[in-house]
């Protein structure tokens, strides 16, 4: 079986476990506040991964680092290309006056 | 430790990618109390003054999901009108 008929059964088993407390559609008389939990429960996990997919990002946003000796050394060399191609006649556009510093991929694993 | 020995992200980055982590657990809290908690709580507590009927639980984040959809549309129609290039007369 591929992962996307295991997916797409696990998914169909869920729904119909859900579909068949919050519909009531075998007449098993679950205490109300069960009811109550469980017909909100698609969009709650909804919010959910994406409360948890705004904290992953924030975090990771957070903890990524700079390098600025490799920021440096990158706009020296920037540089170095640019002059070393106006000598050979070639137009440069007009780099832009805030460059934002080039960040180094040293975030842990 | 990534915080003390390595170079650390700009002030501006870390505000904010903390603020989004602050964000969402604050998000995360009040609504498992709401959609979770609340209907084992007696219904004469005065914790239930402070959230809105069971139904807003599904309706409003209904309706952030389509403004978030309009928004993206909105946003990429916006670029795709500015990006259009004249058509080449042969």
């Amino acid at each position: 079986m591929t992962k996307l008929l295991e997916w797409l059964l696990g998914a169909s088993l869920i729904g119909m476990a859900w579909g068949l407390v919050t519909f009531d559609l075998l007449d098993l008389q679950l205490p109300p506040q069960y009811r109550e939990l469980a017909w909100p429960m698609p969009v709650y996990l909804l919010v959910v991964f994406g409360c948890y997919s705004l904290a992953t990002v924030g975090y990771r946003v957070a903890t990524f680092n700079d390098c600025e000796d490799a920021a440096k050394e990158l706009q020296a060399q920037i540089k170095e290309a640019k002059e070393d191609l106006k000598k050979k006649g070639l137009k440069m556009p007009p780099s832009p006056v805030n460059r934002p510093l080039p960040v180094c991929r040293t975030r842990r694993k | 430790r990534p915080f003390i020995n390595t170079p650390q992200a700009t002030g501006a980055d870390q505000a904010v990618g903390f603020g989004l982590v602050g964000f969402s657990l604050l998000l995360f809290t009040y609504y498992t109390i709401w959609v979770i908690v609340l209907p084992f709580v007696d219904s004469d507590h005065v914790i239930h003054s402070y959230f809105l009927p069971r139904e807003y639980s599904v309706i409003l984040p209904g309706v952030a999901a389509l403004i978030l959809l309009l928004c993206v549309g909105t946003f990429i129609g916006v670029i795709t009108w500015k990006n259009r290039k004249p058509k080449k007369v042969d």
